[in-house]
């Protein structure tokens, strides 16, 4: 049971905004861990779309991602992979 | 479309424009009544089948998205993705757990508990600072609302019935409501709530129809079948218009589309004169949003951001890293074009809701822009300090509002000074040099700007409070906004001074307010020698096109004509006589007869500087 943290800087032009979060979520709910994101000291469940939304990542933010589980290191690289790509967004 | 409508009276309503063009048709209401959200305590033995009850309306809504969704063709790609947000918002947890958990532990109903959950969760909304951010919260508001109404057995509206060449009116719009206007021959949208960033606005933008946003009274003003003419340029709406009203309004909406086709293609193409010139036409913008809405317009960069919302509607002041991510956005976007990023005019009429600045009698002449800043050190060094960052990303152009002594150059630009400094020691990333310039808005600035070119890197004349200011008019006073008057030979004479001044100590001399944008006053600006203008977007197109059916040489000898000429009257009718001779004959000429005949045709002068 591993518990990983990463830092990820949010680089689509839209930041974490409602299709970006929807994006991560169908990412993070594959996943059995528990994984959340922070940004200065608030902490949101990642599989929640509405707990995303209210983190309010806009785009040069610096979130912290936990991942707490048995497929912790899997649901990681999905994680940084999918903020990384920009959520699948263009730009 | 008969006008029986003439025994109505003519109401006008005022909202903000999001989206340009003009609307002339019938009304259609969106009306969502308020739901009224029962209140029942349970008994413990139902609360098992309210939850399912509950789970029941919710897997209605997901069906309804579901629905909705696949009636999208992929043109509705925005919308797809919007509605695919929403239904994962029914199957958050937050909102699932959250509501089972208010009627299993204190025995509400379902509507009762959903509307607690829904309440907590957008208190945390409007705690963001972030405006786009924050107005998501609507999404939060749409997705309850059809479960509501799925937990009450209501109907969720339609839109499926709307007439041809309707102009939907709203409270408000959902991506739902807009999703089913897509394959529609709806012409506009109007809503009571709502910004530039909200949904109705954004859509209305990617759909190319007329909007208007936050026009009060909305609702209680118009109902189904009413005929609307609906000017997204400038945020009005007609309600019930006179048959003169309709007229003008039409033959503003065939200029509107005419001028859109035709200068499609023109737009992308520089703005040089016929005699070989270059102008640059840069864009205003308000907010980091925009850049793209003015680059598209054919802009070649911005050449005014006004940083001001940065501080408005909130409850504390913008950090420095809000700053620097806002500022770094447009200069990316905009790069490799020039940003001009003006710092914050603060005090006046718009004054933030937080800062304890005591009320003015005159705001507008009182302790804001450049001289608030200088007695908020602090406020002003988180700026200065979140540019200098945004520097290294683009050419950036910093300026500072309403100087009008030298010395708060010195003291402007020592402060800058120290933040690159302290910046440097921190090892931060900056452009080793940031054009440092100052509008042009104060007659005494005009009046030095000889003294003051040779200690900065540029000017740019704010004409809007220049003119108010020199001619001692208020252009939102309709008793004597006619005096207002950009070619007062006054105004001439101020131009021609801050002009040469710019010559003579070789620093460039811009110009952001409307006159730059106004195609009557384009000749003597460029004649008077400035030739790098800044304007909001939909002036670009017409101005590049102008640009490019002019010289520089025709327009220099306009200049000195004029010059000669003692009444405003006078010169305006000799720009006027000018113009119309150096336009016939060129791709112009087919918007003389919009640009003489018809004065409503000149921009609203009701907008801010």
């Amino acid at each position: 049971m591993s518990v990983l943290n990463q830092d990820v800087e949010i680089i689509n032009k839209l930041g974490l905004h409602a299709r970006a979060a929807a994006a991560l979520v169908r990412v993070t709910n594959q996943f059995e861990s528990d994984i959340t994101l922070a940004k200065g000291g608030i902490a949101v469940n990642a599989k929640s779309i509405l707990g995303m939304m209210t983190l309010a990542a806009g785009l040069g933010a610096t979130i912290r991602v936990q991942c707490t589980g048995d497929d912790a290191e899997a649901a990681m690289v999905a994680v940084v992979e999918c903020i990384q790509n920009r959520f699948g967004e263009s730009e | 479309m008969t006008l029986d409508n003439q025994l109505l009276s003519t109401t006008r309503l005022i909202g903000i424009g999001v989206s340009p063009g003009y609307a002339i048709g019938r009304a259609h209401f969106v009306d969502r009544k308020r739901i009224k959200v029962p209140h029942r305590h349970l008994a413990p033995r139902d609360l098992e089948s309210e939850c399912q009850r509950f789970r029941q309306a919710i897997s209605v809504s997901e069906d309804q998205i579901k629905s909705l969704k696949s009636q999208l063709k992929s043109a509705g790609d925005e919308h797809y993705l919007i509605l695919d947000a929403h239904r994962l918002m029914l199957q958050d947890d937050m909102l699932i757990d959250g509501t089972e958990k208010l009627i299993r532990e204190h025995k509400l109903n379902a509507e009762w508990a959903l509307q607690k959950v829904l309440r907590s969760i957008k208190q945390v909304f409007d705690n963001i600072d972030d405006e786009y951010f924050r107005e998501r919260r609507s999404d939060i508001d749409f997705v309850g609302e059809r479960l509501q109404r799925n937990l009450l057995g209501k109907d969720q509206p339609t839109l499926a019935n709307v007439a041809p060449n309707s102009i939907v009116i709203a409270q408000d719009l959902s991506p739902a409501d807009t999703a089913q206007l897509l394959n529609s021959s709806v012409i506009g949208f109007v809503t009571e709530v709502g910004g530039r960033t909200s949904h109705t606005a954004i859509m209305a933008r990617s759909l190319e129809l007329p909007a208007v946003v936050a026009v009060d009274g909305l609702v209680d003003e118009v109902g189904t079948g009413d005929i609307l003419v609906v000017d997204g340029s400038n945020g009005r709406v007609h309600v019930n218009p006179t048959p003169e009203e309709v007229r003008r309004y039409q033959k503003r909406q065939v200029a509107f589309i005419e001028e859109r086709a035709k200068l499609e293609q023109l737009r992308q193409d520089e703005a040089v004169t016929t005699d070989g010139v270059s102008v640059n036409v840069s864009g205003n913008i308000e907010l980091p949003e925009e850049t793209n809405f003015v680059l598209e317009h054919g802009a070649n960069g911005v050449g005014l951001f006004r940083t001001e919302f940065l501080y408005m509607n909130r409850s504390s002041l913008p950090t420095e890293d809000e700053q620097f991510l806002a500022y770094r956005r447009v200069i990316e976007e905009c790069g490799p074009n020039v940003s001009t990023i003006r710092t914050v005019d603060l005090g006046g009429d718009k004054l933030a809701d937080f800062l304890n600045v005591e009320e003015e009698d005159n705001p507008v002449m009182g302790l804001r822009a450049v001289r608030f800043c200088l007695l908020h050190p602090e406020i002003f060094r988180t700026q200065a300090k979140a540019l200098l960052r945004a520097s290294a990303f683009g050419p950036l152009r910093i300026m500072v509002p309403l100087i009008s002594r030298l010395d708060e150059v010195r003291a402007v630009k020592s402060i800058f000074r120290m933040c690159r400094e302290e910046l440097a020691r921190e090892g931060v990333a900056m452009a080793p040099q940031v054009p440092f310039g100052i509008m042009i808005e104060v007659p005494a600035a005009a009046l030095i700007a000889g003294q003051l070119a040779q200690e900065v890197d540029f000017f740019s004349i704010g004409t809007n409070d220049l003119v108010q200011y020199t001619l001692a008019v208020d252009r939102g006073n309709p008793h004597v906004a006619p005096l207002y008057a950009p070619l007062h030979p006054a105004m001439l004479t101020l131009l021609t001074g801050i002009a040469e001044a710019g010559r003579r100590h070789k620093i460039d001399v811009s110009m952001c307010g409307e006159m730059g944008g106004d195609p009557l006053c384009l000749p003597v600006v460029i004649g008077l020698g400035i030739h790098n203008l800044s304007m909001n977007a939909t002036s670009i197109p017409l101005v590049k096109a102008m640009v490019r059916s002019l010289s520089v040489s025709d327009c220099e000898a306009l200049v000195q004509e004029i010059k000669s000429l003692s009444t405003t009257e006078a010169i305006e009718d000799c720009v006027r006589w000018r113009l119309r001779e150096m336009l016939t004959g060129t791709a112009c000429e087919p918007m003389l007869e919009a640009l003489f005949d018809d004065p409503s045709m000149i921009a609203d002068p009701l907008t801010d500087d």
